[in-house]
């Protein structure tokens, strides 16, 4: 499979097709909310029930994923996708990072309270909320990851002055 | 000290920003946070719906595929010129 240019939105609209259930988090939930940074992969959280587990696994199929980083392709499997860590896949769409867990063991059932919904393309989205992709963002061990707090504070201060 | 170099880069205060296809009015008392995150792309991309914040997300992505093959481009011509 050629490295394409990351494609955000379909390689968004594809779990959904499925009726996979997942929350979006990283620096595309960011942008959801208003901040204006740049990614280059999605990232999502899971849910680990074995239904949705089957449906990713034949979005993936579709999607022609495989583990980055690795010369020979290797496929995620369904196993391996119920586990709490993270598997960083590269798609017909771009980079896909399904996480089973984020910082503190949160997993898609500890986070669906901290999450909302949006809706656009006539599709309905779960995003983590603002305010917890930025607890998260604290308690992250990577630099890059605090780098963006300051963007994604102000961002709530705006968004609540706007309320 | 901070507040006086921004407001010359911006060249005054109060102007109408064309950013995109929305109009945005811009303050130079507070284009910036005191930690230096620039507000007015903030409010900017707050006055765009979600789908339309992807658009932007996926545009900066093509522009920074655009130039990573420009400087492919550029390499590959200087190593042909070279040999």
């Amino acid at each position: 499979m050629q490295e394409s240019v990351p494609q955000i939105i379909k390689l968004l609209q594809m779990p959904d097709e499925y009726q996979v259930k997942f929350i979006i988090v990283g620096g595309v939930c960011a942008v959801l909310h208003g901040a204006p940074i740049t990614t280059f992969d999605l990232d999502i959280v899971h849910s680990g029930s074995r239904d949705n587990l089957r449906r990713l696994g034949d979005v993936l199929e579709r999607l022609e994923a495989r583990y980055r980083g690795h010369s020979k392709a290797i496929r995620p499997d369904a196993e391996s996708l119920a586990s709490p860590g993270h598997h960083l896949l590269t798609t017909c769409f771009g980079p896909l990072d399904l996480l089973g867990t984020i910082e503190k063991g949160w997993d898609y059932g500890g986070l669906i309270g901290h999450s909302e919904v949006i809706r656009f393309e006539g599709r309905v989205f779960r995003i983590l909320s603002l305010e917890h992709l930025i607890e998260i963002k604290k308690d992250s061990s990577f630099e890059k990851d605090r780098v963006k707090l300051p963007i994604l504070k102000q961002t709530l201060n705006e968004k609540s002055k706007n309320k | 000290m901070g507040r006086k170099n921004i407001s010359e880069k911006r060249g005054g205060c109060d102007g109408l920003g064309d950013v995109g296809t929305k109009h945005v009015t811009v303050s130079c008392e507070t284009a910036y946070s005191e930690d230096g995150v620039d507000l007015t792309l903030i409010r900017w991309m707050l006055s765009l719906t979600p789908e339309e914040r992807l658009r932007v997300l996926q545009d900066n992505i093509l522009s920074v595929q655009r130039l990573k093959d420009a400087g492919i481009c550029a390499a590959d011509h200087k190593a042909s010129s070279d040999a």
